[in-house]
């Protein structure tokens, strides 16, 4: 006796891919990246953060660009406790989170972070593909201190990769997009990825230098949330 | 400092939305209507909580194969129902797949209903806005229903809403107008978003709110398959066995550096016994 579970649905009657199709990672006991040997080449060849970088290109860096990606990184990398995605993972800690709960709030937040940063750079992202000539005021350095940190930036990145828009006088997010770029990440979506990649381990190890389960220690009132009686 | 309209922590009670949670909502109101509170802020009336709750059976698709269902299913695979819950989720809000899609046919059905302004009952005034609305937009949200002739979920909507209250409202009759349009000269069915978007239209929520409230009202459809795939810690599902997977990326191949290296010392390329390149 046949019943509805028996019964085909609009899933069994579609003709469907029978395999999962890898693009970048070879599966089997060899893996490679975009060809290369993980273990027998890249490992012994490559820093890691070049291979990170050849995972998002496609192809493996020159040594300068995957000096200069490092640099990019470093300058994206720091993220303090005042910012959200710290501060969540600080806020899981609190709560006893599970390492693998600590990461999924964390990675989500940045990810949220990187998100809006991306976002609103899409059109210097654009022009950054195309031809660069005026900088929106909004992607310029907007105090000494932040101009100082471009200026270290362009220095440290200048012996190892020509970068054309540093010398437009890049707000610091700006200038390491620019970076990013100069480095092969063409699309917004790739620089994005990096961003959030770059920054995960600082936010996770601000959280794990706290203790677990301190909820009772936590600044409840940063910032402050006020309740404003309207019913409807 | 940060205002907040949604709950305030008491001795003894919890405020939420302007209620006390024990002494006002308890008895009173349902899981559907705290949601529809969470989202508007305002306090569904009984006959609102009864269509949202009606229309959250209507949409009850909960299968594990349907791709936002299949990413809870493989997160879940490791035992982890929150993980599972919230994660199946990420992937929907936006305009392709899920509920979420709602919002933006009320979006659209929220301009039609600009255009046509006090004209609802003019058939002729209202067929050449819905033909302005199709060519100004071209794609229209709420049409489409993938694999089947039509969204089986939309037609238990459009018996439902028949005969009632409902069928009179000016976002669901749009509806049915800009139906005629694009399912007859198009071919295209219209799917449950843009029925989903037309109640609740008509039953006084916002476009931006029916994103959320028609997201967050089946959240069930995650609940069921995060709850089962983590008490099952499916094998099959935290690794896909070698032989369903294919390779279609870039042949085997040796970096640069180690191509330049071997030259520098004169070495020839050494092989494993496997026929891999050694380093």
């Amino acid at each position: 006796m046949s019943t509805l579970a028996d019964t085909k649905g609009p899933l069994e009657k579609q003709e469907w891919p029978t395999k999962l199709t890898a693009r970048v990672v070879s599966p089997g006991p060899r893996p490679t990246v975009h060809g290369y040997d993980v273990e027998g080449d890249l490992a012994h060849e490559y820093t890691f953060a070049e291979t990170v970088l050849l995972a998002l290109t496609g192809e493996p860096p020159s040594e300068d660009t995957g000096r200069a990606f490092e640099i990019a990184l470093h300058f994206a990398a720091p993220i303090t406790i005042a910012e959200a995605p710290a501060h969540a993972a600080l806020v899981a800690r609190t709560c006893a989170a599970s390492p693998n709960q600590l990461f999924g709030v964390t990675a989500l937040a940045l990810a949220e972070q990187t998100r809006v940063v991306v976002e609103e750079h899409r059109s210097f992202l654009e022009a950054l593909s195309g031809c660069l000539e005026d900088v929106a005021p909004r992607h310029r350095s907007s105090s000494q201190e932040e101009r100082a940190s471009v200026d270290r930036l362009c220095r440290a990145v200048a012996p190892f990769l020509h970068v054309p828009a540093l010398a437009k006088d890049l707000s610091r997010p700006a200038a390491i997009l620019a970076v990013l770029h100069a480095c092969g990440l063409r699309t917004a979506e790739r620089i994005e990825l990096a961003l959030s990649f770059a920054r995960l381990p600082f936010a996770l190890s601000e959280a794990l230098a706290a203790a677990p389960g301190t909820h009772l220690q936590y600044p409840v009132n940063l910032p402050q949330i006020v309740y404003e009686e309207n019913a409807s | 400092v940060i205002s907040t309209r949604v709950a305030k922590h008491l001795f003894g009670e919890n405020l939420y939305f302007g209620h006390r949670a024990i002494g006002d909502l308890l008895g009173e109101e349902s899981i559907t209507g705290l949601v529809a509170m969470g989202v508007s802020g305002r306090r569904a009336t009984r006959e609102q909580r009864r269509v949202l709750d009606d229309l959250a059976v209507i949409c009850n698709s909960a299968d594990p194969r349907i791709w936002p269902l299949k990413l809870t299913r493989l997160v879940g695979s490791y035992g982890g129902t929150v993980a599972a819950f919230c994660a199946g989720q990420l992937a929907v809000e936006g305009e392709r797949i899920g509920y979420w899609i709602t919002g933006y046919a009320a979006q659209g059905l929220a301009e039609l209903r600009a255009a046509v302004g006090d004209r609802i009952d003019d058939a002729e005034a209202v067929e050449a806005e819905v033909r302005a609305f199709v060519a100004r937009r071209g794609r229209v949200t709420g049409f489409g229903a993938p694999l089947r002739p039509s969204d089986e979920r939309m037609d238990a909507l459009r018996r439902y809403v028949r005969g009632t209250s409902l069928e009179r409202g000016v976002h669901w009759r749009l509806q049915e107008a800009l139906a005629a349009l694009v399912e007859g000269k198009k071919g295209i069915p219209r799917n449950i978003g843009l029925g989903l978007a037309a109640v609740m239209l008509d039953l006084g929520y916002t476009s931006t709110e029916i994103s959320p409230l028609a997201h967050f009202m089946t959240e069930n459809v995650y609940v069921a398959n995060a709850c089962e795939a983590a008490a099952q810690r499916s094998p099959e599902m935290q690794r896909v066995p070698d032989e369903h997977v294919e390779y279609a990326g870039a042949p085997r191949r040796e970096s640069p550096r180690s191509l330049a290296r071997r030259h520098e010392s004169a070495h020839p390329l050494q092989f494993m016994d496997d026929g891999l390149p050694c380093a």
